[in-house]
């Protein structure tokens, strides 16, 4: 290898090439370019005129200059020159790269896997060899691990990809091992760790085993694709709370956390917000119980990978809802207590009925205990006490008698108002409390309560009473019990003791509590096995299952974490589904270790050796094809476009960009055109077809002006209020779309100017077809364009404004279309206009209904055929007249006239 | 495929005789003159209400003293106590013959930019021939018509033997025209001026006047042509290389002026007229100058 302090050439031999380039430089001069050929009928005229045609004839020196840079360059690519920066040390090692792969690189991997492919090209070009290994379990059994050629390795870093599961350190560490006393790894090795970035059991291993093969590199993702966790989401009575983790980093970042339904529709969306230093941010989703049982996975938005995903199975579909019956049975199914709650639970939840025994079989989420059916057994104490939501419901039982499962205590007898030996008149219920879960349901003024139980005074603090009367008696009381929850309605199921189940407020409490319940527990028995029905791919995709994965036995899949063989997915056991999720509950991720063994924490992209014969070659090829169309061009064949002599040909070719343009004399056209003749403006879109409409429509309401008029207007003009000067036009035809760019401040003071100057401008939506739809919403385009310009109040066209009359006598304004209002400026005579308006703003496509093509003839069709085209073009007519001689017309000298022939 | 031919041919003669038209239409001073021109002029070989030469009686005239004796009419002068002059009616003949060179090197356009010198010979003579039916006059293509004719029919057959016509040179070395003919011979006149001397000569036999409408290409005249450079002949014929083509530059244009200049000398000797007309020019100049030289003619 030739090297010139930092430049260097792999294949020097080929410089020698450079030596014939002086034999070049004289064949090339000697050759000249094909004469140029040319008919001339004067032939006779040109015989026998003189001519040097004898001497040697020779190509342009530039030509031939050029086509030496040609060959030069062509010879020193082939060179293959390197430009090594003095900072770069040259690898001569063998490489061995690990990569993570397990669920934690998802987000990461295509950067890892273009880091990867780049350390494969940098040893393929120095013929080093490379092993490549992955952290992952494969499904496959994995390939024994050897140095090998860089294409076997480019082809195991195809193959290989992201795993659902976590990566196991510890295993490839035993595979090193393994290689390396089979001698099918040997050190020194140039080692590169392309790492997740956490920290688990193994990274230790894995950093020691490296370290004993060489120098070792981690590169650790940046801090946008590092991984994401969501924890299994937590019930609250306004939604859910879910919990998200990353390996703690010193900088602020922001995720959205999205609900998706069974169907994947999104059904909730929040923004999670790391602060700077923390690992861990929660985010409380508010949303209704029956969106709420939609739920089938939580996930982070825009991060791909099986991490950020939360499958819920069928854990928090409806909750499942088990009413104890009753003992006493009086007969009257549709009068007792339980109906009441059956009724008010059916829309939102699957109230189940039975005894106590029957229903903790399979324990549902949520307990109802009516008076006539209380019980104190202790199971459901327990059941409580493992999460379980138990409503009860007061009742003359438990005036009588107190018991354990209580939120507060009750003083014996309970309460009795209004009736007919009672001073004090049935209450009502007073507005929810802020800190109540019913906050922000109404109080329901019509239902009065006749009986409650009391709380004793002490017992009922205000965290634990969620509803009141309005003598500040507890109606409803609640407390925490365990990992579960007791709500006590003081009042009676049915409507003996009180309106409130009559009432529509009823199943909207009964819905704010069950909206505690965690769903039901899984309540298959644990016989049995649990097999995949959908399982989660490394990028967070429900897919078909692996055909690795296996059965999991009921009794340890509670146990169970994800492997080739437990892919994470959903899975089934009977009509029960269950996920099983990448990341257990509660799990932590920490960052990885700065003190590995041997680590050296490095970034990717530091100086690097720069090879250029690609762009050598390239440069060439191009100017190759350059010299073809100069030789051409000197030949006559083609017209160059630019000038014929040589020196202008070569300065064309480097300069053309950089042609400068006569600004001025550009500027100084455009405000001859507009001023010298009296002209409609536009203002374009940048859509042609709107473009095309709106000149053509002035267009034909210049030509009936012509032949209806006095006025006699040029050719419409387009101008561009960003740049352009507006002054010069009595009236501006504004087409506005729907995503209508904001305009520029000084937009905005140029057309703000022209207002004021007296212009007029008018703002067509074109879109009274379809106004419908904005259902009274305003034209986005329109709010955006208006929102900079100074516009007063608005008012629709009156019944006597001047724009009625100022040349026919209209009373509609239609374009395309017809019927939606036409605005125009309030109160104008409050403006320093002479009380004309400086806007018209309308829907009506008025360009559509003016618009004529060259021969004169319509070009678009009208809703109201002919006569609402003859009709459009009148209030045109009008709206010129109006720009032109503003309220001339409002003058009181006509109203005579106008009477006369309006009085018919 | 020989209507395809066809429909090409007429395009090209629609074209033609549109540009031609336009060409006419843009001179409304040719137009008044025209008029003025239709106003005196009676069809066919007609009296021009004058005395001049003649064989038809126009009037009788007092005798004046510079009129010598052999011009009284003794009969007229018998019946009174008066001498009389009889006069004939001038009478010419008002037939235009129109010729467009059809030879190769009129098939040439030096760009893309201007017409080809025979396209734009048809159109100033269609826009010509237009002018002249207007006025009434009678217009035929030399060589391809015998019969002169005029009116809007006239002009359509006209337009179309001007565009399509083969402008053989055997018409005007043999020319079948009546004498005292008008003719407008448009041609490039490369050839040496000596033949275009011999073929001039029968006109001159016939005592027919007329109008040479030169056209040149811009090229031909401009000679911007420079480095090694093949000129071919739009005939069959040998071609010159010339290494540097700008060395040839100031003979060519020298001699390029001396053909233009005997050119004129011959047209002047014989009493034409020399119209000289660049296909970069709008085709209006030529039919104006064409015009105002038929017109003086008349």
């Amino acid at each position: 290898m030739l090297s010139f302090g930092p430049l260097s050439f792999a294949a020097p031999w080929a410089l020698a090439g450079l030596l014939t380039l002086p034999a070049l430089w004289l064949l090339l001069r000697a050759t000249p370019p094909a004469p140029k050929r040319a008919v001339f009928p004067p032939l006779r005229l040109l015989r026998d005129a003189p001519d040097d045609n004898e001497t040697p004839h020779h190509a342009p020196w530039w030509l031939v200059l050029f086509r030496l840079l040609i060959a030069a360059l062509i010879i020193i690519g082939l060179a293959r020159p390197v430009w090594t920066p003095p900072a770069v040390e040259i690898e001569d090692r063998p490489i061995l790269i690990v990569m993570d792969n397990g669920w934690a690189s998802a987000t990461a991997w295509s950067e890892m896997e273009r880091l990867a492919a780049r350390l494969i090209d940098e040893a393929d070009r120095d013929g080093r060899s490379v092993a490549l290994a992955v952290t992952a379990p494969a499904v496959d059994a994995p390939l024994p691990l050897r140095l090998d050629s860089a294409d076997s390795a480019r082809r195991l870093l195809s193959s290989a990809g992201p795993q659902p599961w976590f990566a196991d350190r510890t295993a490839l560490a035993e595979r090193i091992e393994d290689a390396v006393s089979g001698d099918a790894l040997t050190g020194p090795l140039a080692v590169t760790w392309l790492s997740n970035g956490l920290d688990d059991s193994g990274a230790r291993d894995l950093a020691g085993t490296l370290n004993d093969l060489g120098s070792v590199r981690v590169i650790e993702p940046d801090a946008g694709r590092a991984p994401l966790a969501i924890d299994a989401p937590e019930a609250t009575t306004e939604g859910l709370r879910v919990t998200v983790r990353r390996a703690a980093a010193d900088l602020p970042m922001s995720v959205d956390i999205v609900a998706l339904g069974q169907d994947g529709r999104a059904l909730a969306r929040a923004p999670a917000i790391f602060d700077g230093g923390s690992g861990t941010t929660s985010v409380d989703i508010a949303l209704p119980l029956d969106l709420r049982n939609r739920i089938a996975s939580l996930r982070v938005d825009a991060r791909p990978g099986a991490g950020s995903v939360r499958l819920l199975g069928d854990r928090w579909q409806r909750p499942r809802v088990g009413l104890i019956e009753a003992n006493a049975d009086d007969g009257q199914p549709l009068l007792s207590d339980l109906h009441y709650v059956e009724s008010a639970i059916t829309p939102v939840s699957v109230p189940y009925r039975g005894d106590l025994d029957a229903l903790l079989e399979e324990p549902p989420a949520v307990l109802v205990m009516v008076d006539d059916a209380r019980s104190d057994d202790e199971r459901i104490s327990d059941f409580v006490l493992e999460g379980g939501l138990l409503i009860r419901f007061a009742g003359p039982r438990l005036a009588a008698r107190g018991d354990d499962l209580l939120p507060v205590d009750l003083r014996q007898g309970g309460r009795l108002l209004g009736g007919a030996l009672n001073w004090e008149e049935p209450q009502r219920m007073a507005a929810f409390g802020a800190q109540s879960p019913f906050a922000g349901l109404p109080a329901d003024a019509s239902a009065t309560i006749d009986s409650q139980v009391l709380a004793e005074p002490g017992s009922a603090t205000p965290d634990r009473v969620w509803a009141r009367l309005e003598d500040g008696t507890p109606l409803v009381t609640a407390q925490r019990r365990g990992r579960g929850w007791i709500v006590l309605f003081h009042v009676t199921a049915g409507p003996t003791w009180s309106d409130l189940p009559l009432s529509g407020l009823f199943p909207r409490m009964l819905e704010r509590v069950l909206g505690l319940a965690e769903g039901g527990e899984v309540s298959a028995s644990l016989s049995g096995a649990w097999s995949i029905s959908q399982a989660l791919d490394a990028g967070g995709q429900l897919a078909n299952a692996p055909v690795s994965a296996r059965p999991i036995p009921a009794e340890t899949f509670s146990q169970t974490r994800v492997s080739p063989s437990a892919p994470p997915g959903l899975y089934r056991l009977g009509a029960a589904v269950q996920a099983l999720n990448t990341v257990p509950a509660d799990f932590a991720l920490a960052p990885l270790p700065r003190d590995l063994p041997g680590a050296i924490f490095a970034g990717f992209d530091g100086p690097r050796p720069l090879r250029f014969e690609t762009p050598l070659l390239v440069a060439a090829l191009i100017m190759m094809i350059l010299d073809v169309l100069i030789a051409l061009g000197l030949a006559g064949r083609i017209r160059l476009p630019f000038g014929a002599t040589a020196a202008a040909g070569a300065a064309a070719v480097f300069l053309m960009p950089a042609m400068p343009v006569a600004d001025a004399q550009e500027a100084d056209a455009y405000v001859l055109e507009a001023a010298l003749d009296l002209r409609f403006a536009y203002v374009p879109t940048g859509d042609s077809v709107i473009d095309n409409r709106s000149r053509a429509g002035l267009t034909g309401l210049s030509q009936q002006l012509t032949r209806r008029s006095a006025m006699e207007p040029g050719t419409p003009m387009a101008v561009n209020p960003e740049t352009d000067e507006l002054i010069f036009f009595p009236m501006i035809y504004w087409p506005v779309e729907r995503d209508a760019a904001e305009l520029s401040e000084e937009a905005a003071a140029r057309i703000t100017a022209y207002l004021q100057g007296g212009g007029l401008i008018i703002f067509d939506t074109q879109d009274a077809d379809v106004a419908a739809l904005r259902a009274g919403a305003p034209h986005p385009g329109l709010i955006t364009i208006l929102d900079s310009i100074d516009i007063p109040p608005l008012a629709q066209i009156s019944s006597d404004h001047v724009l009625t009359r100022s040349f026919y006598l209209l009373q509609e304004f239609p374009g395309r279309f017809s019927g939606s209002p036409v605005w125009v400026e309030a109160n104008p005579d409050g403006a320093s206009r002479d009380g004309t308006s400086g806007v018209i703003i309308g829907a009506h496509d008025w360009a559509s209904a003016w618009a004529v093509d060259e021969n004169g003839r319509p070009m678009a069709p009208v809703d109201g055929g002919e006569r609402q085209r003859e009709l459009a073009q009148r209030f045109g007519i009008n709206v010129a007249m109006y720009a032109l001689t503003g309220n001339y017309k409002a003058d009181q000298v006509h109203i005579p006239d106008i009477l006369e022939r309006l009085g018919q | 495929m020989a209507r395809g031919v066809d429909r090409h041919k007429e395009a090209q003669v629609v074209k033609l005789r549109h540009e031609g038209e336009e060409a006419a239409a843009s001179l409304p001073a040719l137009l008044a003159e025209a008029e003025r021109i239709a106003a005196t002029v009676a069809q066919g070989v007609h009296g021009r209400r004058r005395s001049g030469v003649g064989e038809t009686f126009w009037q009788y005239r007092h005798h004046r003293p510079e009129d010598g004796r052999a011009a009284i009419d003794w009969r007229q002068s018998a019946r009174s106590d008066q001498l009389f002059v009889r006069q004939n009616e001038w009478e010419a003949a008002n037939t235009i013959w129109l010729w467009r060179d059809g030879s190769a090197s009129m098939r040439f356009a030096s760009s893309k930019h201007v017409p080809q010198k025979a396209d734009r010979a048809a159109v100033c003579q269609i826009a010509v021939a237009a002018l002249l039916t207007q006025g009434g006059e009678r217009v035929s293509v030399l060589g391809e018509s015998a019969v002169p004719r005029t009116g809007a029919l006239g002009l359509e057959r006209t337009s179309r033997r001007l565009a399509l016509g083969p402008g053989a040179m055997g018409s005007v070395e043999a020319p079948h025209i009546s004498r005292y003919g008008r003719v407008v011979l448009a041609s490039d006149f490369l050839d040496p001026i000596e033949t275009w001397h011999a073929r001039m000569s029968r006109f001159t036999a016939q005592e027919c006047q007329g109008v040479l409408l030169r056209i040149v290409d811009p090229a031909e005249e401009d000679f911007p042509y420079s480095g090694r450079t093949r000129f071919e002949p739009a005939e069959a014929g040998d071609s010159l290389l010339f290494g540097r083509a700008e060395e040839a530059r100031k003979t060519y244009r020298t001699r390029w002026r001396e053909h233009g200049e005997a050119l004129a000398e011959l047209a002047r000797s014989r009493g034409w007229a020399l119209v000289t007309h660049r296909t970069d020019r709008p085709a209006t100049s030529a039919v104006l100058a064409l015009y105002r030289a038929l017109a003086r003619e008349a």
